[in-house]
């Protein structure tokens, strides 16, 4: 049950950043923490399955073209390495949705 | 603890969001910039040219065919010379949109509205020379319906198609991480464009240094040290000859220095004397090349960058079939078939080849720029200025500097006299007059591309003003010609520009320019070959007109020279390796001097046994001084330089005690030069190598003396045993024991990215060639070859060539660097050049374009 929640999640979460922007991400966390039940795992599903929706856009783009390269190239621009950057890239929405998620629950309290 | 968990998370999602929408401190929003599907990542998917893409773009009258070869170049096939301008607009906008804009910003000193207050300082030096304000005055005088006008909006036609179209996630990296919009391009951003390139290559202030040189040495020697003709002539334009030849002088003595050796607060921009990097042309008449075709190979350097300065295109525009079709204005024939590198922004083909014609430029490095001492009413606040007795208003510039978010971040004022923009100093404002500003490039490259020989070449450019060009033209004939072309100003009085000039009377301004006839001109040479390297292009024993007061030393130019005269049956592949040739007639000229003469210290010192007293005492009755004990490590520092081979290859240990030594004896032998600055003793500037070699043979001048000790008078011997001692020791404590050394730990090249962001950057690369080598590289290695090409003009051109970068402006794109180990190796791709589109090999076309009349699709 839980994994089929994530992977909803991060089927919204890729849909709506495609179609709305990175910001629509605390939309689908703010969702999750609405309609699922309150409780800890919700926000871990949230935070997993918007982790998992970017992982996927990646996962498309790198089909067309070098992700990893924008990551060796880009990275250093933040001090970080390549993986470090692909990391920040996967905890940014993480911790959006989960952080949203999380105050749309304990407000629906 | 629920409402501590709510208001924690919603602390976290708030700072989330912020940091997603305004980034923080020198942070980029960061949503924008990770989001998997518009962000940076997003780059990735337009790292490749679509195999097929098609756009409409309003303005075309026909059908645009545009095929990309295997290096990325597109052919551009068109019917209309303007569809092919609007066509190159809208592929240079494709692959390199992000450096159109900053290289405009640049001139227009807007950069703060891309890069915010750190370009604060950037922007406003730039506008204090009224770059922008000369090409938008030029812009509004230009007649609307004239070539270069159409030309020219025809272009960004082409660009703000491209623009138009864009969708986020074919948003140049660079503005994502910046978090901005492209500008929308302007037509006039083409003559912004020419104004950069005056700035780079016709930017010389060099009154100011020679004041201060004055100051401190008095006129006769800083005439001697800065001669306005270049001490060793290996002119452009063949003489009498024979060169090269060395017009060497005695060198006066100093005088007493007139002010204090403390260097004063705002010098302006300097730069050093000896110009170190530089580009090269030559060509070869058939009679010396082994196929009996003319010959030309080109390699201008500039700043090197990712990307390139250049683009490589193709523009092809069917000819009309009759031989009796009309003519341009320009004399050449209508139809367009030329191949070569254009600059983003500029519409045409700046360096290349047609079917009959191939040329390119070195920088003549002519003075179109001069310094005015000016008497203002009020230094600070000024409203008027005097001129003939009279004081006359001041044009008055408000210039408002702008932050990323449109707020302002400063203004100021500049002024212009009716020369040009004033500098405000306390003491002393000086304003400059600079052709750069008054005179733009017309048409004449437009119509240099179409010529059919070389007298149509020739003629095309004769309207070129600035920046003076040395151009080269080569055609299937076998003519061969070269023109040092541009406005050269005539000054009044001694006719020099070299000196500040009193800015309150009319009588200092220049009084016209020289006629074409007398331009530096050569064609057909009985030498067989002609060569440019920056070097004074006309014998003053022909013509001692001032063209500029710093010639660099023609080492380069010397080089290539023996080379040709060496090769009676010149190749392709000869020119190639001439490009990059590691040789140095610099080294040949001073490595001989400073054996001797270091072997004559090394032999005295067993004999006198000098003391400092016994030389003063010497000196002091008109007789011999006596030699300085030899340093302990000389004698193996002459024993390395004897062995060294005077090529300047990447595991070469030589060079890099030859260029060490050069140092050494530079700092040694010009103390007098030294002033007082904020951070010690500083040279206000350093004569030209061939002003050295100079000094080297008139060992016992006054020159030789190190002011800095006291109690001993030094002769040339003294000097060049001290810096050979001082340079091994510095070698060895810099990069171990000779027997480690290699010139590419001491010196390699440099490319940055245009905002200098290091991942984005090639550096330190491993390169052949010195200072003064045929392909310069010194310093901190950010010069150097920004192209090189090779030309054989047979029945069928074959062109060659390579830049250092790529095709593309995508940092992560695998034609963003592509090219770079060929340039390095010394390599040159063979350019596709095909007569239509279907003569392109289609297992060589990666990529087609087709673009549409709007309104047709």
């Amino acid at each position: 049950m839980t994994s089929l929640r994530v992977v909803t999640i991060a089927a919204a979460t890729a849909a709506a950043t495609i179609l709305l922007g990175w910001w629509s991400v605390a939309l689908v966390g703010v969702v999750s923490g609405t309609v699922l039940p309150p409780r800890r795992a919700t926000t871990l599903e949230a935070a997993g399955g918007a982790a998992l929706g970017w992982t996927a856009i990646l996962e498309v783009s790198a089909v067309t073209g070098p992700i990893w390269a924008v990551a060796q190239r880009v990275g250093p621009v933040f001090s970080l390495p390549a993986w470090g950057f692909v990391a920040v890239t996967l905890v940014f929405p993480a911790l959006l949705a989960g952080s949203a998620a999380l105050v749309a629950g304990d407000l629906r309290r | 603890m629920r409402f501590l968990r709510l208001a924690l998370s919603a602390l976290v999602l708030t700072m989330l969001l912020a940091l997603g929408f305004r980034g923080a401190g020198r942070l980029p929003p960061l949503g924008a910039v990770l989001d998997p599907w518009r962000g940076v990542w997003a780059a990735a998917s337009v790292a490749d040219l679509p195999r097929r893409a098609a756009d409409a773009l309003s303005g075309l009258t026909d059908t645009v065919r545009i095929l990309y070869d295997d290096r990325a170049v597109p052919h551009i096939f068109a019917t209309s010379e303007l569809d092919a301008y609007r066509a190159l607009g809208y592929v240079v906008a494709r692959d390199r949109l992000f450096q159109l804009e900053l290289q405009t910003r640049a001139t227009a000193g807007t950069l703060t509205e891309l890069l915010g207050r750190d370009a604060l300082e950037a922007d406003r030096s730039q506008r204090s020379l009224g770059l922008a304000w000369s090409a938008e005055r030029e812009w509004a005088a230009t007649d609307s319906t004239s070539s270069v006008a159409r030309a020219a909006k025809a272009y960004a036609e082409g660009v703000n198609a491209w623009i138009d179209a864009l969708s986020d996630r074919d948003l140049p990296l660079e503005y994502r991480l910046l978090g901005a919009r492209p500008l929308r391009w302007q037509p006039q951003y083409t003559l912004y464009l020419m104004k950069r390139m005056g700035y780079t290559l016709a930017f010389n202030t060099f009154e100011r240094q020679r004041e201060r040189v004055v100051q401190l040495v008095g006129e006769a020697a800083a005439s001697a040290l800065f001669p306005i003709h270049s001490p060793i002539q290996q002119p452009i334009q063949p003489g009498p000859g024979p060169y090269p030849r060395y017009d060497f002088v005695h060198l006066p003595r100093p005088e007493p220095p007139r002010l204090s050796r403390r260097m004063e607060g705002a010098q302006g921009r300097w730069r050093s004397v000896e110009v170190d990097v530089g580009s090269n042309n030559w060509a070869v008449s058939p009679k010396r090349s082994a196929t009996g075709h003319a010959l030309l190979a080109g390699d201008p350097h500039l700043d090197l960058t990712l990307p390139s300065i250049w683009y490589e295109a193709h523009l092809v525009v069917r000819a009309p079939a009759s031989p009796s079709a009309p003519v341009d204005p320009q004399g050449g024939p209508a139809g367009l078939d030329a191949y070569g590198v254009t600059i983003p922004g500029l519409p045409g083909i700046v360096i290349g080849f047609n079917r009959d014609v191939a040329w390119s430029f070195t920088n003549t490095g002519s003075d179109v720029l001069d310094m005015y001492v000016e008497t203002l009413d009020d230094n600070a606040n000024p409203a008027m200025y005097l001129l003939d007795g009279t004081w006359r208003p001041l044009e008055r510039r408000l210039e408002r500097y702008v932050g990323r978010k449109g707020e302002v971040l400063s203004q100021g004022s500049v002024y212009y006299t009716h020369r040009g923009p004033v500098a405000l100093t306390a003491d002393r404002p000086t304003s400059i007059r600079w052709l750069v500003l008054e005179a733009g490039v017309g048409d004449a490259l437009l119509g240099a591309q179409k010529a059919r020989n070389v007298d149509q070449w020739l003629r095309a450019m004769e309207t070129f003003q600035t920046p003076a060009q040395n151009g080269i033209v080569a055609d299937r004939q076998g003519t061969i010609a070269i023109r040092s072309t541009g406005a050269f100003p005539i000054r009044p009085g001694d006719g020099r520009g070299d000196r500040m000039r009193d800015g309150t009377a009319r009588q200092s301004d220049w009084t016209g320019f020289w006629p074409l006839p007398r331009y530096p001109f050569a064609r057909n040479p009985a030498q067989g070959y002609l060569v440019s390297a920056n070097q004074e292009p006309k014998d003053p024993r022909v013509d001692p007109g001032y063209l500029d007061g710093n010639w660099p030393s023609p080492w380069r130019a010397m080089r290539i020279h023996q080379l040709l005269r060496d090769d009676t049956a010149v190749t392709v592949d000869a020119m190639r390796r001439y490009q990059t040739d590691p040789g140095s007639a610099r080294a040949e000229a001073f490595v001989p001097l400073l054996l001797e003469l270091g072997q004559r210290a090394l032999d005295r010192a067993g004999g006198t046994g000098a003391t400092a007293g016994a030389a003063g005492a010497a000196e002091a009755r008109g007789g011999p001084a006596p030699s300085l004990p030899p340093p302990p490590d000389l004698k193996q520092a002459l024993q390395l330089l004897s062995h060294w081979d005077r090529r300047y290859t990447r595991d070469n240990a030589g060079a890099l005690l030859f260029e060490l030594t050069m140092t050494e004896l530079q700092s040694r032998v010009w103390d007098e030069l030294l002033a007082e600055g904020p951070n010690g003793p500083r040279r206000v500037a350093t004569p030209g190598d061939a002003v050295l070699l100079q000094a080297l043979h008139d060992p016992v001048a006054t020159w030789w003396d190190d002011r800095r000790t006291t109690d001993f008078v030094e002769r040339a011997q003294d000097i060049v045993a001290m810096s050979l001692a001082a340079a091994l020791e510095r070698a060895r404590r810099q990069y171990g024991e000779p027997d480690t050394w290699r010139w590419d730990r001491a010196h390699r090249a440099n490319i940055y990215h245009l905002l200098r962001i290091p991942s984005f950057s090639a550096l330190r690369l491993p390169v052949n060639g010195g200072p003064s080598t045929i392909s310069p590289s010194s310093g901190d290695g950010t010069d150097g070859a920004s192209w090189r090409m090779v030309v054989e003009l047979g029945p069928e051109v074959r062109g060659f060539g390579v830049y250092p970068g790529g095709q593309s402006g995508n940092p992560v794109s695998p034609r963003y660097q592509d090219r770079l180990p060929r340039w390095l190796n010394g390599d040159l791709d063979t350019l596709r050049f095909p007569r239509s589109a279907a003569d392109l090999d289609p297992g060589r076309t990666t990529a087609t374009l087709t673009l549409i009349p709007a309104g047709l699709r």
